[in-house]
């Protein structure tokens, strides 16, 4: 006898089964396999397995298409028993529920509430912290930096030197980028507008590995010297500017007066870590002119597979002085030994997150507490819930209903609260969340990211059935010692086990007083740090008055560097004559917009010592007018005015802190002469000091800032021969009452184009915006820590009224008795306010401790505040006992009105 | 008797046709090559027996095992018939086909 290919038989055995059907399909197919056998075995067997793999298919297809519903089987009785039960729990559970709509409707919005929270905030965690970042493995790549330890430096960005050296002689990465941020005059257009640019090396898209939607990306080619200038768009760029034109490659734009051939367009949900320029260019670098130095482009690279980060380092650190060998003219054998400068690699997606992982995570645990709350709330509704079913337990227990299965019921039937309270949940979530993404800080990242995704639905889900569970556990524990007799005999009134009720009933409203605390006191921190914030004295005045906007003049429009400072002049004049204007004054960088520069300085008083480093200071151009209209004093000496400019004149100002670190008073700097450039020897002397500003953001301390001319002599004459040194784009800082007011933009827009139509401008803010922009996260995490606690206290007070006055109608006939026996109203008040008292010292005590070790994980949050702040802890403290015998007094004020006729009557 | 249990699909109406054809002979192979010979229909293995089992649950047809033979790898027989219900199915089908041909003759051929 000839057997068919054993694997094919034992699938077919499988699919078949084993009743008499099945195997007569086995011997048919068995059969007619040794007919064909006989004509072809190769034929044969490809004939069985071919019909094996049909039936497999069918009887498979056959078993999905086929099987009845559940409830179908449910109700014919088939179906396994575990499935039948849960089913009948569901509709039972679901039929209690309905029939008491006062408690399923308060239990099921409480749930929904804690359930939306932890949804929101989780999606944020999500889309924020978890998700791997929106690259092909992105987990390969990595964020280049270095260090220099001997300079004081922890971070610091790329040198295009080292960036070239690891391209040429690395053998760690894939591909290696750099990019710098900035704006480009774009001209030819509709409008002459400063538009958001960002300069890429060509590897830099190759390592991300994102590819245009049309075109192509970047060549070497396109990134070298002297060859056509080419330009990609952002696809919202391409879709504001160009209507989508989809013949838009090979057309041409006009950027910083250079015409540049398009050649790409980016697809629509690209962003280079967040930022989504209107257009990607070209560093183009000359190698020949680049040095180890400077140190201000951001740089990313995609390690080989398999290759550590620690691997990459080692590599990247004996690289460094090949770097300094091959790219001379900057940093040096001496300086690099004594800087102890070396790479570090950051995985990318830190880069990205930055710091915003505490707040999240804070956050996270601030909506686990309310959460905790709800279901303490309805674990206390669903206990006095299940008393009033004593006797429905009872007398299914005496037909003979087993425990599990009672239990069981109840869980169910909590469950089904819970995925109500989750279904509304996640309608609140989804509406919280539009509003948490409006209200969210610009600066929080991949905020387009975040949505409810499949991730966040399993996550509510499983929030919701847990919570659902540990609501369940007390009235199952409650049932787990259930004495039948009992119940039966007293009429389901049982005051039996009451004791030990009120005990978990007291616990839960505890633990509910002692997270209100804890959140209580992680918002008091919060608004304790805003305070702080709001009084810190940032270097300007009435921020809400100044309005700021860049005006660039492009060599294209203007070539000549001194009538180019002239028409920067003439145009502050324009502006100075709006009606309304108080001042205009000129900077490269307004206070707290990131754009200042850093550079290291010499003071002719205090030389450098043999191997002395000169400090790194922040660096800003300025025009007349720029102190007075941010409302900075002049602590010492005079300003730089347009004279000063005109003669070309060698000033500098700087900051008090800065004066102080060398000298007694800011009055002894002024006359004291200050230089930058590669070595000491280009001088500019102190003609003024200012007050101290915050420049790196109100929470960081006051930055020491050197004010130079915005035109003036060249300090860096070993790197351009050029003897002026001359900015280009400048910031305007307007003070004006009509600061907001419709049409005063329109008025400046005209003056600035009346002396030169083909200026662009940009960046039209207040320096309120900037000022938001340094403290939206601690106002973000304020607002959110203010609204969860204003649910928990909520919540909390209802839990307390409810338990106190579920214990006052409990002891009715007693209160009843004692006014009956002479007790005075006062007496029974302060019997029932004592009782909420005891819950609150309890609660109280509880949470402080609680606190105290909980708000250390949010120092880092916090601004000018202890975490263990006395002032805090103390108003929360006596705040919520207070809120705690509100929430006693109208139960004890029922109490009090006891009638004790009606009251023993009742009996 | 026009319950939604007799309206069958073309290919059971198929089937159920090669089965009356091959009265004692009503095996899965035979009813295969009867549909490949008389319907030119070439059907799998797979599709078929999923036809015939449905078409017992709808009680088209019944079957019955035979015993098994060494040729058969010692696996039973299984023989096919048509039920009552499935000769009612097929003259409904056969009626309703009549009725809508009736006068086409002209139009078709």
């Amino acid at each position: 006898m000839t057997r068919p290919p054993a694997a094919a038989e034992s699938l077919l055995r499988r699919v078949l089964g084993d009743d008499a059907a099945g195997r007569s399909v086995l011997g048919d197919l068995t059969e007619e396999y040794g007919r064909r056998k006989g004509e072809n075995a190769r034929a044969a067997r490809r004939w069985y397995w071919r019909e094996a793999l049909a039936i497999a298919f069918h009887r498979t297809r056959d078993q999905f298409t086929r099987r009845p519903a559940i409830h179908v089987l449910l109700k014919e009785g088939r179906g396994d028993g575990m499935l039948r039960r849960v089913w009948s729990d569901l509709r039972f559970g679901s039929r209690t529920l309905w029939r008491t709509p006062g408690f399923t409707v308060v239990a099921a919005i409480t749930l929904a509430l804690g359930i939306g929270a932890n949804t929101a905030i989780f999606s944020l965690v999500n889309g924020i912290l978890l998700q791997p970042l929106p690259y092909d493995e992105a987990d390969r790549l990595v964020g280049v930096w270095n260090t220099a330890p001997g300079l004081d430096i922890e971070q610091v960005t790329q040198s295009p030197a080292l960036h070239f050296t690891y391209e040429d002689e690395g053998t760690v990465f894939e591909e290696l980028g750099l990019w710098s941020q900035g704006t480009v005059a774009v001209t030819g257009l509709e409008q002459a507008l400063q538009e958001d640019a960002i300069w890429v090396t060509d590897g830099l898209f190759r390592a991300l590995r994102v590819q245009p939607v049309l075109g192509r990306r970047f060549t070497r080619e396109d990134d070298t010297r002297d060859t056509p200038w080419t330009v990609i768009l952002s696809y919202r760029y391409w879709r504001s500017q160009f209507g989508s034109d989809p013949d838009v490659i090979g057309r041409t734009l006009m950027a910083n007066g250079i015409a540049r051939q398009i050649v790409g367009v980016m697809s629509q949900d690209f962003r280079l870590l967040g930022d989504d320029p209107a257009v990607y260019l070209p560093m183009r670098w000359d190698r020949s002119e680049v040095f180890v130095g400077q140190f201000s482009y951001r740089s990313l690279g995609r390690l080989k597979p398999g290759v550590t980060l620690a691997q990459a380092t080692a590599e990247m650190t004996r690289l460094l002085p090949i770097a300094v060998e091959k790219f001379p003219g900057g940093m040096t054998m001496e300086l690099l030994e004594e800087s102890r400068a070396a790479p570090v690699l950051t995985p990318l997606k830190t880069d990205v997150i930055g710091t915003v992982g505490n707040t999240l995570w804070i956050l996270l645990g601030t909506a686990s507490m309310v959460l905790l709350i709800a279901c303490a709330n309805v674990a206390n509704l669903s206990l006095v819930r299940a008393e009033g079913r004593d006797r429905e337990v009872a007398v299914r227990t005496a037909m003979g209903a087993a425990r599990g299965r009672i239990a069981s019921q109840f869980v169910t039937e909590t469950v089904v609260l819970g995925l109500v309270g989750c279904a509304l949940g996640l309608g609140l979530a989804y509406g919280g969340l539009q509003v948490l993404l409006a209200m969210a800080p610009t600066n929080l990242p991949r905020l387009e990211e975040i949505a409810i995704s499949p991730m966040v639905l399993l996550f509510t889900v499983g929030v919701a059935v847990l919570a659902s569970l540990a609501v369940s556990l007390l009235p199952v524990f409650r049932y787990g010692h259930f004495n039948l007799v009992s119940a039966l005999k007293e009429g389901g009134r049982g005051a039996s086990g009451s004791h030990q009720r009120n005990r978990i009933r007291n616990a839960l409203v505890v633990a509910q007083v002692a997270l209100a605390i804890v959140l209580l006191i992680g918002s008091g921190l919060m608004i304790r740090s805003f305070q702080a914030l709001m009084a810190v004295e940032p270097g300007f005045r009435d921020p809400e008055s100044v309005l700021t906007l860049r005006v660039s003049i492009p060599s294209a429009v203007v070539e000549d560097v001194g009538e180019m400072a002239l028409t920067h002049e003439m145009i502050a004049q324009r502006i100075g004559d709006i009606p309304g204007v108080a001042s205009v004054g000129l900077t490269t960088s307004i206070t707290m917009d990131g754009a200042a520069g850093f550079d290291p300085i010499y003071v002719e008083e205090f030389p450098l010592s043999e191997g002395q480093l000169p400090a790194v200071r922040t660096f800003k151009w300025i025009a007349e007018g720029y102190f007075g209209t941010m409302g900075n004093p002049i602590v010492a000496g005079r300003e730089i005015t347009w004279a000063d400019l005109h003669e070309r004149a060698a000033v500098v100002m700087i900051t008090e802190n800065l004066a102080l670190e060398y000298w007694d008073s800011p009055a002894e700097a002024v006359g004291k002469r200050i230089g930058t450039g590669l070595e000491p020897g280009n001088w500019n002397t102190v003609i003024g000091v200012v007050g101290d500003v915050r420049d790196a953001g109100v929470t960081e301390d006051a930055a020491t800032v050197v004010y130079w001319p915005m035109i003036g002599p060249n300090p860096w004459r070993e790197l351009s021969d050029d003897p002026l040194w001359a900015q280009r784009t400048m910031a305007y800082a307007i003070r004006s009452d009509r600061t907001g007011t419709a049409g005063f933009l329109d008025e400046i827009r005209q003056a600035i184009w009346s002396v030169n139509s083909n200026l662009p401008l940009a960046g039209v803010r207040t320096v309120e915006d900037i000022l938001d922009r340094s403290t939206a996260r601690t106002s973000f995490t304020l607002v959110m820590l203010a609204v969860a606690t204003a649910v928990a206290l909520l919540l909390g007070m209802v839990g307390v009224y409810g338990v106190i006055s579920y214990v006052v109608t409990q002891r009715t006939r007693e209160i009843g008795v004692r006014i009956a026996l002479g007790a005075q109203t006062g007496t029974v008040m302060k019997m029932v306010l004592q009782h909420g008292l005891i819950l609150a010292g309890t609660g109280v005590t509880v949470g402080l401790l609680a606190a105290f070790g909980l708000t250390r994980l949010m120092s880092s949050l916090l601004y000018g505040v202890n975490p263990v702040d006395a002032v805090t802890y103390i108003t929360v403290a006596a705040g919520t006992t207070v809120v705690v015998l509100i929430a006693s007094y109208l139960p004890a004020r029922k109490a009090a009105g006891v009638d004790p006729l009606e009251a023993l009557r009742a009996e | 008797m026009t319950n939604r249990q007799s309206i069958i699909g073309e290919f059971e109406q198929l089937v159920l046709l090669a089965i009356l054809q091959l009265k004692e002979d009503a095996y899965g192979p035979n009813i295969s090559e009867e549909l490949e010979t008389k319907a030119k229909r070439r059907v799998s293995r797979g599709a078929l027996y999923s036809s015939l089992d449905r078409l017992q649950q709808k009680g088209l047809l019944r079957w019955k095992i035979e015993a098994a033979s060494s040729a058969r790898g010692g696996h039973p027989k299984r023989r096919f018939e048509v039920t009552r219900p499935g000769i009612a199915a097929l003259r409904e089908y056969r009626k309703a086909l009549t009725s809508l041909w009736a006068g086409l003759e002209e139009v078709i051929g």
